[in-house]
Parts: structure tokens; sequence; C-alpha cells
């Protein structure tokens, strides 16, 4: 298991150093530099090439990609070129703000979701099992911002029920803070629920044809024990990784649920900074967002062979 | 527009020559009657908008961009079927153009993505090794990126157009493409008929577009539809943030996001698109699980069905029934069980015999339908209350599987799995119980039992899963065990520890058996009694010495005759064999269901139902003329003498050959020591310094139990796998060396028959086909004259010429293992490998298979490496016999001196353990692990 883990650790490390090459890459394949973005009309070519060899962005692309890595290692991520304030800083309140709906997200489409599929596994082709299915049919049949904009429709405008946009702090009030964010944390967690039931309830329904059920059942265990101790337990494996993939979902999801819930988080941020072309907000963003998709997948990876023993304890018994 | 269905049968390359139906092929066996609804509807919804896509310029009442100033905001109206938005613009007719451009996306990038992704996967699975190792690390590192990040990370750069757009969202989609390739490919490369297509030399291009691709396909159809679904609905997400289509032009993820700002006024805007969009994605949703219904069939899960309870009996089964829709698995069985007795029921596969312990157990599911009684203790257990029936089961009936590598489940500890019945019926503490279980594993014969009661099943081996499997059937000490098969998954030198145990424990514990076995010999060591069942029904019950020593029933002679003895056999014998196969839904009612395959049968015995007559307390048979028949008829004899062939003249000359593999390779193989880093593959030896020589026109039988190496021998000779050291001579040259014409040569001459009927013919060719192909590959024949030859090929293997346009699964086992000789006989080879070729066949298929190559043997001169761990299957028909053990030879000599003086312990413990007649035969040699 440690080696497993060590293994483990060191593909996210390499695999973060081929992302920050990815999107420094990329980046500086952009149209606009950020000299000349600074500068706005002012923009001369003089003054472009006076500016661009005071931040460097006239040295050789290595040497860049060292000066702006390292500095990113110390936690400098520069200073945004739009708000003309350091990135850090803005980046983790943001960041806050977002891993509240994700977490609350993730939580409630673990639970409700892996109940939902075994519940349609169990009562396999009757009516809780079609009910679920129509619920995920209807759950991924839309992107996520659609059912954004009906929730608004219904809860905001029609009803007047809940907050449709921002974020409240905690110094409001509990009961504020928690009303913001009912209706994002909702729309998110309504296609996922799909995913995740859906799968849920597939792996259930194979688990529960088995053999190992089958004899089981023939030792006389009730059918709760059977479900619970035997056949979930295995279950849960795939789910497991297929949560971890939702995780990579659900920060596309939190892009667009921020957009049209004007919430104040990280996608939102990131959106901001590809349309104003601010180069050094831009990667910091998209290189939080995939480091965190990383490591989400990582502690899937773990978690898995905690549940998986075949990892967890390997070799044979003579 | 294309239409994604055309699009993947594009990809399918159906021939244009190809006369069977389109959906033909892409149905594989077992094809469901009647196309799931799913497939119906969801066809349906996405036929309709590709139609409502193509002709939206024809269809759409206003131009899309056509404003009507007056009319700004107004709601659905017959006028304005969806409203209009706030330029007054018609909303229907936006959706119409709208979904142009969405649907073109969704298609695009899928184009894209399989154009990425199906070569790379296909690449990586069929070179496996380095390619594939280099190939997946890479798409790991791609799909580590959350999807949006890679698409807006593409979109920023430039300004988007719906090109760029499809081709961000083409390369995101191609990595799950590429591994659903690779793994259908990989499952593929381990199908027999790719390794006989590799053992015919076929070159790469072939392959894949004929073996491979037909197979592939169907599973990318599916992908395809997800795919074209997350392209649409991240198309509108790309829109919707402004990195999609660009105004005035509008897709609908754009007309949502225009909308946002009158959703109070004019919700319609917004959410019709919404609506349109929720249409289509159900729809190619629907289609793609009607799709994966259709071309995925799981085989539909065997049932199982029936026992009940003189002393009074333990159990008594009474006109048990067991109906599947129509069709009766088991029909009236009626039978007892007194305690502490033992009775088989032994049956060929399909027989029914396995419904009979499901309806007992209770696993039949609601499908079928039980009419009889099931009494058990006096009370009829298909009365019970579900959780009263549940009780009974595990605390009063134990029950034991054919298969230990999946009855335990894999995620619990082996010492928790059978404590919980103890626990549970008999309420005992579970640290009390867990003691219990280490205690009955030691009486199960396991040494460190603490051990493997603390082990998870995968630590453990095939033997020890069955003892502990057995230990927790035992747990709550039941008077009656039920054990279907419980040995047929294991080698015979544990299937005979396994036998002893059992024997054992039933003397000690006076536990009743019911014992289900297709092995006679194997019931015959346990049991006192047993019961014959053919099609359905018991055609015999006695004694097992009445049934086994003087059989009554035409079908239990010809089952005994067909067995072949622990004997040497002269080059002239055959087996005894049945004729023809087991009807699959027979009808007792119009008579004997045996008649047609039966030697003795008469017009009488067609006339009506046959019931079960003889001393009811002693030996029944049904058959109406038990008392005047006599043995099973004798093939004739006729000693067909080839040319002798003489050693030293050897047509295949192996010379210490050794073979290793790695287990750990790759990343997996490098270890972290005090000096840094270090690259340490693991290898095992599957064969160890094995020399053998076979001579033209001679058969050498190879018998080992599995792992012990026969097969990779087998497959070094025909290259199928290059040897790690020694040599390996084909007509005196080495194939190793060869190349071009010489290899085509080599490949002509040495061909290979497989054990697994189910994987060694393309489930995508017809039979002509498969026998045509060596035909075509070493242009054997004319285009004209291959189709005689193709059927005077089917009638070398004695099947009909019609056969030729049935496809694999139209075939039963022995058909399949028929064509697979033709097709191998095709390129008229001098050497044969055959192996395993009768293990996967019931006893009385078996006897025509062995039959069928001593025949081709004697008529054609050809030398046969024949590989079986059936003994007795091996001395039918060897010349020589080599034992093979822990990939060593271990002895080597004719049958005779073999099976008279064994030299090597392994073959006495071999010979001990599949002696049909010596029970209880102490083996003074035992493998360590078990």
């Amino acid at each position: 298991m440690t080696g497993y883990t060590l293994r483990r650790l060191g593909t996210v490390v390499l695999l973060l150093v081929a992302m920050s090459l990815l999107v420094f890459l990329a980046t500086h394949a952009l149209p606009s530099s950020p000299a000349a973005l600074i500068l706005g009309q002012y923009s001369t070519p003089e003054t472009l090439k006076a500016l661009e060899h005071r931040l460097g962005l006239d040295l050789p692309l290595p040497v860049q990609y060292w000066r702006w890595a390292s500095a990113l290692l110390q936690g400098d991520m520069g200073q945004s070129l739009v708000m003309e304030r350091p990135v850090a800083p803005m980046l983790w309140d943001a960041f806050a703000r977002s891993a509240v709906l994700a977490v609350a997200s993730m939580a409630v489409v673990a639970v409700v979701g892996v109940t939902m599929g075994v519940v349609a596994a169990v009562w396999r082709g009757r009516w809780p099992d079609h009910a679920v299915s129509f619920f995920a049919y209807l759950g991924i049949s839309v992107p996520e911002f659609y059912w954004g904009l009906v929730l608004i429709l219904v809860f905001g405008s029609t009803f007047h029920l809940l907050p449709t946009s921002g974020a409240a702090d905690l110094a409001d009030g509990i009961g504020t803070y928690v009303s913001f964010l009912v209706l994002p944390v909702v729309t998110l967690t309504l296609t996922l629920l799909a995913h995740v039931s859906r799968l849920t309830r597939s792996s259930m329904a194979e688990e529960l044809d088995s053999m190992y059920v089958k004899v089981a059942r023939a030792r006389g265990l009730p059918e709760r024990v059977v479900i619970v101790r035997h056949a979930l337990r295995n279950a849960l494996v795939p789910t497991i990784t297929v949560l971890a993939q939702d995780f990579g979902f659900l920060i596309g999801g939190i892009v667009a649920i921020e957009t049209i819930f004007a919430y104040p988080g990280l996608g939102r941020l990131l959106i901001f900074s590809l349309q104003r072309q601010d180069l050094p907000l831009m990667q910091a963003a998209i290189l939080v967002l995939t480091a965190v998709y990383c490591l989400a997948n990582l502690a899937a990876d773990l978690l898995y062979g905690v549940v998986n023993p075949r990892i967890r304890y390997g070799g044979a018994v003579e | 527009m294309a239409a994604p269905l055309s699009d993947a049968a594009a990809t399918g390359r159906v021939e244009p020559h190809d006369r069977t139906p389109l959906l033909r092929r892409l149905l594989p066996s077992g094809l469901p009657r009647g196309l799931p609804k799913a497939l119906l509807i969801g066809g349906t919804i996405v036929a309709v908008l590709l139609l409502a896509a193509a002709l939206a310029q024809v269809i759409a009442p206003y131009p899309f961009d056509q404003m009507h100033i007056r009319d700004r905001f107004a709601p659905p109206s017959l006028r304005y079927l969806a409203g209009t938005d706030e330029y007054g613009r018609d909303v229907f007719s936006r959706l119409l153009i709208g979904s142009q451009l969405s649907l073109l996306l969704g298609v695009v990038a899928t184009l894209i993505s399989m154009g990425i992704g199906v070569p790379l996967g296909l690449l990586a699975g069929y070179r496996r090794g380095l390619t594939d190792e280099v190939t997946m690390r890479v798409l790991d590192l791609l799909m580590a990126f959350p999807p949006i990040m890679l698409v807006l990370l593409i979109l920023a750069v430039t300004p988007p157009t719906l090109m760029k757009t499809a081709f961000a969202i083409g390369i995101l989609s191609a990595p799950p493409i590429a591994r659903v390739t690779r793994s259908v490919t990989l499952d593929l490369m381990s199908g027999e008929f790719m390794e006989a297509a590799r053992a015919r030399g076929e070159r790469l291009h072939y392959v894949l577009r004929r073996e491979l691709l037909p197979n592939v396909w169907p599973v990318l159809m599916v992908e395809a539809s997800l795919r074209i679904v997350f392209a649409v609905l991240l198309g509108a997400v790309l829109s919707f943030l402004g990195f999609g289509v660009q105004p005035p032009a509008a897709d609908w993820g754009l007309m949502i996001s225009n909308g946002r700002a009158f959703v109070d006024k004019a919700p319609w805007i917004s959410l019709a698109p919404g609506i349109a969009m929720g249409i289509t994605v159900i729809g190619i949703s629907l289609l793609g699980d009607g799709l994966r219904e259709v071309l995925d069939p799981r085989p539909r899960q065997p049932a199982m069905n029936d026992v009940v309870a003189r002393e009074p009996p333990l159990l008594e089964v009474r006109g048990l029934t067991v109906r599947y829709g129509g069709a009766a698995a088991v029909r009236d069985v009626s039978f007892h069980l007194q305690p502490g007795e033992a009775l088989g029921i032994v049956g060929e596969s399909g027989s029914g015999k396995s419904s009979i312990a499901g309806a007992i157990l209770d696993f039949l599911g609601p499908s079928a339908a039980i009419e009889g009684a099931i009494l058990f203790e006096g009370r009829d257990v298909t009365r019970l209350p579900r959780g009263e029936r549940r009780g009974v089961l595990g605390r009063r009936i134990g029950s034991v599987f054919q298969d230990p590598f999946t009855a335990l489940n894999p995620a619990l500890r082996v010492g928790r799995q059978i404590a919980e019945p103890i626990v549970r019926h008999l309420g005992v503490k579970p640290v009390d119980a867990a003691r219990r279980a280490v205690a009955l594993l030691q009486e199960m014969g396991i040494r460190r039992a603490d051990e493997v009661a603390r082990a998870f099943p995968h630590q453990l081996s095939g033997g020890m899963k069955q003892r502990a499997l057995i230990a927790a059937a035992l747990a709550c000490e039941p008077p009656l065990l039920i054990l279907d098969e419980p040995t047929t998954a294991l080698d015979v030198t544990v299937e005979a520890q396994i036998l002893r145990l059992l024997a054992r424990l039933r003397a000690q514990k006076r536990v009743s058996l019911l014992f289900i076995s297709h092995n006679l010999g194997v019931v015959q060591r346990l049991c006192d009694r047993v019961a014959v069942m053919y099609a359905s029904q018991f055609v015999e019950l006695g004694s097992v010495h009445g049934v086994l020593e003087r059989p009554a029933h035409p079908y239990s002679k010809g089952l005994l005759a067909s067995r072949p003895p622990l004997a040497a056999a002269s080059r002239g014998s055959r087996l005894p064999a049945i004729q023809g196969q087991m009807p699959s839904a027979a009808q007792p009612d119009a008579g004997c269901v045996f008649a047609p395959r039966c030697p003795f049968a008469e017009p009488r015995c067609e006339a009506g139902p046959v019931a079960m007559a003889g001393d009811a307390a002693q030996h029944t048979a049904r058959c109406w003329k038990a008392d005047t028949i006599g043995d099973w008829p004798r093939q004739a004899v006729e000693p067909v003498f080839q040319e002798a062939f003489r050693a030293g003249d050897a047509l295949v000359n192996v010379t210490h050959v050794h073979k290793s593999f790695a287990t750990r390779r790759g990343l997996a193989a490098l270890r972290l020591s005090r000096t840094g880093l270090r690259y340490v593959p693991t290898q095992v030896a599957a064969v160890d310094d094995v020399s053998v020589t076979i001579s033209p026109g001679e058969v050498l039988g190879l018998v080992g139990e599995s792992g012990c190496g026969k097969s990779t021998l087998g497959r070094v000779a025909l290259r199928l796998l290059n040897q790690s050291a020694g040599s390996v001579e084909f007509d005196g040259a080495d194939p190793g060396t060869l190349s071009g014409a010489d290899l085509a040569g080599f490949r002509k001459q040495a061909q290979i028959v497989f054990q697994n009927v189910g994987s060694s013919l393309n489930p995508r060719l017809s039979v002509g086909e498969a026998i045509e192909r060596p035909l075509v590959l070493f242009g054997l024949a004319k285009p004209g004259e291959r189709r005689a030859r193709v059927e005077d090929l089917l009638d070398m293997v004695r099947l009909p010429a019609s056969y030729r346009q049935r496809y694999p699964h139209q075939l039963s086992g022995g058909e399949r293992q028929r064509v697979a000789i033709a097709r191998a006989l095709a390129t008229e080879p001098r050497f044969i490998v055959c192996d395993e070729p009768v293990s996967a066949l019931d006893v009385s298929v078996q006897a025509t298979i062995v039959n069928l190559l001593a025949d081709l043997r004697d008529r054609l001169g050809l030398a046969y490496l024949f590989i079986s761990h059936d003994l007795a299957v091996v001395a039918q028909l060897s010349d020589r016999i080599a034992v093979m053990f822990q990939g060593r030879i271990c002895e080597i000599g004719t049958p005779a001196e073999l099976l008279a003086a064994p030299k090597h312990p392994y073959t006495r413990t071999l010979l001990a353990a599949v002696a049909h007649d010596t029970a209880d035969q102490r083996a003074d040699f035992e493998p360590a692990n078990v």
C-alpha cells in the first residue's frame, strides 16, 4: 500500500509539471501580449518593447517558464493585469467560495445518488427503478445552466423564495449564507445525480447477479444483509472512481453555474480572466482548478485501494 | 449532414458484396426477439430531428433573423409557435436553424474524436507492450485535465468558430474513445480466433478489417452516441459562456443565454431551446441505450431448480416442473433423499440438472414458474414465506457451487464469510463465530487455518477457496448439503482431495448429499444412488452400482460407453458415440425424447409419453423395452494402418526450450532502493528446459494440470510465442528464421485447434467465410472451386454442406469444434496442435470429436500435438504421452508403458486421481499448494 501511494503521488507531481507547461505554453500563444494589454491605447512600438523587456517577455521561453514556475512555488502568482492587484489573495477568496459549493454538491450527490442507484437496482424493473431512470434522463438531457435558469424562474422570479444571484458572508448570519447556496448547489447536483445514480444502479445490479450474492442468500442471510454488507460493498468500488471523474464535470459546472448565479467564485474569475485576456490570473486559475482535479483523482485512487483488498493486501497465503 | 448511424456503419466497412442485411451483421448471437423500445423511440426522435435540421430552411415559418418589431416578446401562439424574442424574431424558426449548428457540432466533434481515438485504441490494443504503455500514459495525461479547462484554453487562444469548437471537443473525447477501443481490442486479442489468424500468418490489414473492426464497431456506435450528447451539451455551455457560436448566428446554447435577461418577462425565449435540447439529448441517449441492449446482450442467467424430503425422507421432490416462458427446464421430476444418503444427478449441459438445485435453494428468479412440491423435513418449502424459507437455507440446507472463484465475496475476509451464517442462524457472538470458523477450516484439512481465515479470497488457491466454501456450507451443521458441480472448475488432483474430504465429512457428520455433476466417475465415488437426466427429464434412477454396471436406459448405456477408458487404445479403435444432439425444447408428449438418437428405437417409441418403469425402490428407467435391449453398439473397428512413422525422422523437434513471462513490468517494475530507482521485472518460467520430437503422422499426447505450461509449449512449437532459449525445428528448419514465402509455407503446414468453442470462431464470420479464408490466403483453390472445396472440408468433419451459411451462434459446441477443425484442415497441414480440443464438450460429444480426430489422422497422415488435462482422452488417441508438471516434462512413453508402470511420482498421482474404479486409492504425492 505504501509503494502504491508513493507511485500515485509521483504520478500526480509529474502531471502537475506537465500541466503547468501546457498552461504556460498555451497562454503564450494568446494573440495579445500582456504588455499591449497594460499599455492599452498608449501602446507604441517603443513603449511596448520597453515594457516587454521590463516584464521579461523578451527572454527565451524556458527562462520565462522557470521564473514563472519558481515564483509560483513560492506562492507568488503575479499581478492581475486588469485588476492591478496581486493574484494570490484574490484567487484564494474565490477558491474558498467555490470549494463550499463543490463540497456541498459532492456530499449531496454521493449520498442521494448512491441511495437512488441502490433503490433502482433492488427494485429492478419496478416503479422505483423507472422513477430513477426517468429522473436520470431528465437530469442529463440539458446542460446544468439550463436547470439554473429554470430554478431562477421558479424560486426567484415567480415565488421570490430564494436569492438568485451573488453570495453572502457568514457574518450576515448562517441562514442568509445558506440561502445563497441553495440554488447553485441544487443546480450543480441535478446533472451529477443522474450520472451517479445510473452508474450505482448498474454496478449494484451486476453485484446482485453475482455468484457470491446467490451463495450468501443460499446461506440464509436476510436480504438486508445481502444487499448492504455483500453487494453494496463491492458496488461502491467503481462508484468511487466515477465520483472523482464527476469532480471534473463539477468544475466545468461551477464555471457555468457561478456565471448564471453571479456567484463570486473561481469559475467566474476564470471566465473574467479569459474574456479580458488577463494572463497571470488566467494561468493561476487554470492551474489551481487542474491541481484540485488531480488531487481529487488521487484521493479516489487511494480510497479505491482501501476498499479493494486486492490492492490493499497483495500476495497469496500459502 | 450525415446521420450518426450511417457514419458508424461506414467505419464498420461492411463489404459491398456482403448480402447479409446490415442489421443482422450488427447483431451478435443471442439476438433478442423484437427491438427494444428505447431503440425505436430514440431512433424515431433522432430521425425526426435530423429531418427537421436538414429541412430547416424549408419548414421554418420565417427567416431566422427577420425582426417583427411590433411583435416583440410575443408569447407562443399559432402565429409564433414558440413566441418571439426581444427583437421580435420567431423563436421556433431560430430553433430550427439552431438545431443545424448544435447537431453539426455534435457530429463533427464525435467524428474528430473517433478519427483520433479509434486508430490509437486499435494500435495500443493490437501492439500491446511499449506502444500500449506510452499511448495510455499520454491519454491519462489528457484525461487528467478537467474537460472544460482544455476546451477553454484552446478557444481562448484564438476567436472561436464552430469548427474550432468541434475540434476542441473532439480532442477531449478522443481519450475515452481510444480507451474503449483498446479494451475491446485487448479482449478480442485473447480470443482464439485471433490466435488462429496469427497461426495462418495473416497480415495486419486483414486482421483489422475482417476480424477486429466488425467486433469493435458495435461498441463504438454506443460510445459515439454518448459522445454526441457530450459534445452537444458542452457546445451549449461554451456558447452560453461566450466561447462558442458568435451572434447573429445562434445555436441553442446561445439562445438560452440570450433569453436569460428576459426570464421574468418572456421565459419562452430560454425555455424553448432548452426543451429542444432536452428532447435531442434524450433521443440520442435512448438510441444509445437501445443499441447497447441489442448489441451487448448479456447471457441470461441460467436458472436453477428443486429438491425436498423415508425414515421419513429428509427431502422429497414430487412432480417438479420448472418452466421459463414456454420451455420446461425440468419436467415432472420426483425423487427422495434419506437422512445420511447421497444422491447424484448426472446429465449433460442443458439437461436441466442445475435447475433442480435452484428450485430447492430459491435461486430461480421470477421468470421461472415452479410446479410440484419440494418437501424438506416434512414442509413444502415452495409455500413458505420468503423470510421463513431464507431461515431454512444455510441453517438446514448447505450449498456449494461450481465456481469457487466467484462464490466468495472479494471484499470480505474468508473467516467472516464462514462466520456470518453462524452468527445469523445460531445467534453466536461474532468473536466465538470467528473461532468456530477457524476450527471449521481446520476440519477441512487446511493447515494454517487462522491465517486463511484472515485472508481475502484473492489470496487463496482454487482448492482452498472450495474448502472454505464447504466449511461455510457446513457451518451450521445442516442435515442436507447440495453440491452443484463442486469440483468441475478444479484440477484432477485437487478434485480427488475435495472428493475425499466430502466422503470423510459425510461419514463423520451423517450429512445427506445431493450431488449434481456431469461426471459419472465423480458421482460414482461419492454417491449411493444416481439419477440420469436427459432433456429435462429423469430417464433412469437407481443405485450407483446398478446404474453404472447395468444401465437400463439406452441414453445411460450410450453415456457410459462414450467415456474413454483409462487404457491404451490401438490406432484402429474408436469410442462408441451417441449420434445427434440433445433437443433443447423436447416434447415428451410426442414420445420418448431420446428416440431420435437411439439405436434401439422403433416406431412404438414415438407413439406416446413413456413413463418410468421398473422396481420403484431399486432401479427405474424411462424405456418400455429396457429389459430387452443389449449393450450400446460398438463402432466397427477398422484398423487403418498408416505408413509407420519412424523415430528420429522428426517433423517437429523441440530442444531444450525455455519460455518465461514477465509478471511485473513497466511502471510497476520500478523499485525504490537505497541506490536509487531500479527497473526490476519479475519473470516466471512457464516452460523449463523441454525437449520433445514428433514424427510425421505421429500423435504426441501432452498431459498436465492448469498452469503446467502445456499450452505455452504448443504455442512455442507453432511460433505463436517465441521461446526464451532453446531451439524449435519444423521439417529441419527453424521457423524463427523463416520469412516471406517460407514462413507462409510453415504457417500452412502447422495449424492449431483450440479448447474454447465459444471464442475459436469469429462471431461475425459465417462458417463458409471462416473455412474459405485459408484457401484464399494460401491460394489453395481458384475462386470458382472454393465453394466445392469448403463443402469437401465440411464433409470431412461430417457437417452438411448447408452449414456454410450458418454463423457460430447457430451451432452447438461440438459443431463449432468441427468447423474449427475444418478451418485448420483447409491449409492441408501436416501438423496440428490440438489444445484441449474436447475439454469444453460433454462426454457424448467428446467421443465423436475424438473419433473424428482419429479418422483424420489415419486418412490424412496428420501429426498431432494433443494437449489435454484428461489422461483417458489422451491415451485414446496418442502414440506416445508426455506428462508435464511445473514447466517440465517429467515422463514420456507409450500409453501402455505409462499407464501400466508410471515411473514419476506425479504421473502416479495423476493416475490415482482419474482412476474411475479405484475410488479411494491413496496418493503418495500431492502438489504443495493445496
